[in-house]
């Protein structure tokens, strides 16, 4: 409680009340499984990249776009159904402000994916895997790491944060192809996600259970 | 002493005990939410968050209702426009003040 309370907070209480949201969103560990389903799924399409090496690597840069903004989509959605269904008792009903965003927006969300798309298709076509990796590995993990701290605030986002940055950085040093360290470092950071959100999902639980008992 | 600093004396203190503040200010970023969210959120006890709840729809700043989702109860709390009014006014004078 304490924590909420520093003084700026009496001058902001937006700024307190968001911030209670976000950690109260944060508290069950569902938004990484999320997240950690999400990594997974993306290293599973790269690995028969990596195992068979069939299909061109522009494909594979379309699909990741198409997966985070398929996830983006979904997520909050998926969260909040599997709340609401399973973990009423232990967090509670919250109905949030309904946001709409005009039409402008998501065609300028939309485009400035598909322009990202491109590039990181023509990144993959002209580039050497082994500039490849010291360029993106490096991006990915700062990129996840980064949304980890802004996202969380809380001392396991900047644990998993780290991670992704470290591993992101640490691939890109080593001699493997840029596939095998891109399923690589997904994987990981999937693992990560998933073992985190499991704990605090359990933890959560348990604590219920206690108190009940 | 400036004008702003001595509205300070004029100051809802409905809203500026901090357990109130937390909930207040939590429910004026939500639609609406229910005890076991507030408790969870507010990490107040749930006597202790009775009771702040009471006194806030007393003064009318809070409306609450019971109901059901599934065999689940649920005490809905949400912000009335008055209770907003009274937020906005408070973040005003406070702002001025600090």
């Amino acid at each position: 409680m304490q924590d909420h309370l520093s003084s700026p907070s009496f001058a902001n209480p937006d700024a307190l009340g968001h911030r209670m949201v976000q950690c109260a969103h944060n508290r069950d560990g569902l938004p990484e499984l999320v997240a950690g389903v999400t990594f997974v799924i993306a290293s599973g399409m790269c690995w028969p990249e990596v195992l068979f090496r069939g299909r061109p690597q522009q494909l594979l840069g379309l699909a990741f776009t198409g997966l985070v903004l398929v996830m983006c989509g979904i997520a909050n959605r998926l969260i909040k159904s599997i709340r609401q269904r399973y973990l009423l008792p232990w967090v509670g009903y919250v109905q949030l402000h309904r946001r709409r965003y005009p039409k402008s927006t998501m065609v300028i969300v939309f485009v400035q994916a598909l322009v990202a798309a491109g590039a990181l298709a023509a990144l993959m076509r002209y580039l050497e895997s082994r500039d490849l990796k010291l360029l993106l590995l490096p991006i990915n993990g700062i990129f996840i790491g980064t949304f980890q701290f802004i996202a969380g605030r809380l001392p396991r986002f900047w644990i998993t944060g780290t991670l992704a940055i470290c591993a992101g950085i640490s691939l890109a040093f080593t001699s493997w192809s840029f596939g095998l360290c891109l399923a690589l470092l997904f994987s990981f950071v999937g693992i990560v996600e998933l073992t985190a959100g499991g704990i605090t999902l359990a933890r959560l639980l348990r604590q219920r259970t206690e108190i009940e008992a | 002493m400036s004008d702003a600093i001595q509205n300070l004396a004029s100051i809802d203190r409905i809203i500026h005990e901090p357990g109130r503040l937390m909930i207040v200010a939590l429910l004026n970023a939500v639609e609406e939410a229910d005890f076991q969210y507030l408790h969870q959120a507010t990490g107040l006890t749930k006597g202790n968050l009775s009771v702040h709840l009471s006194k806030l729809e007393e003064a009318g700043y809070v409306a609450i209702h019971k109901t059901f989702r599934g065999k689940y109860p649920l005490t809905i709390c949400r912000l009335t426009k008055r209770g907003t009014e009274v937020l906005k006014e408070y973040r005003k004078t406070m702002k001025a003040a600090l």
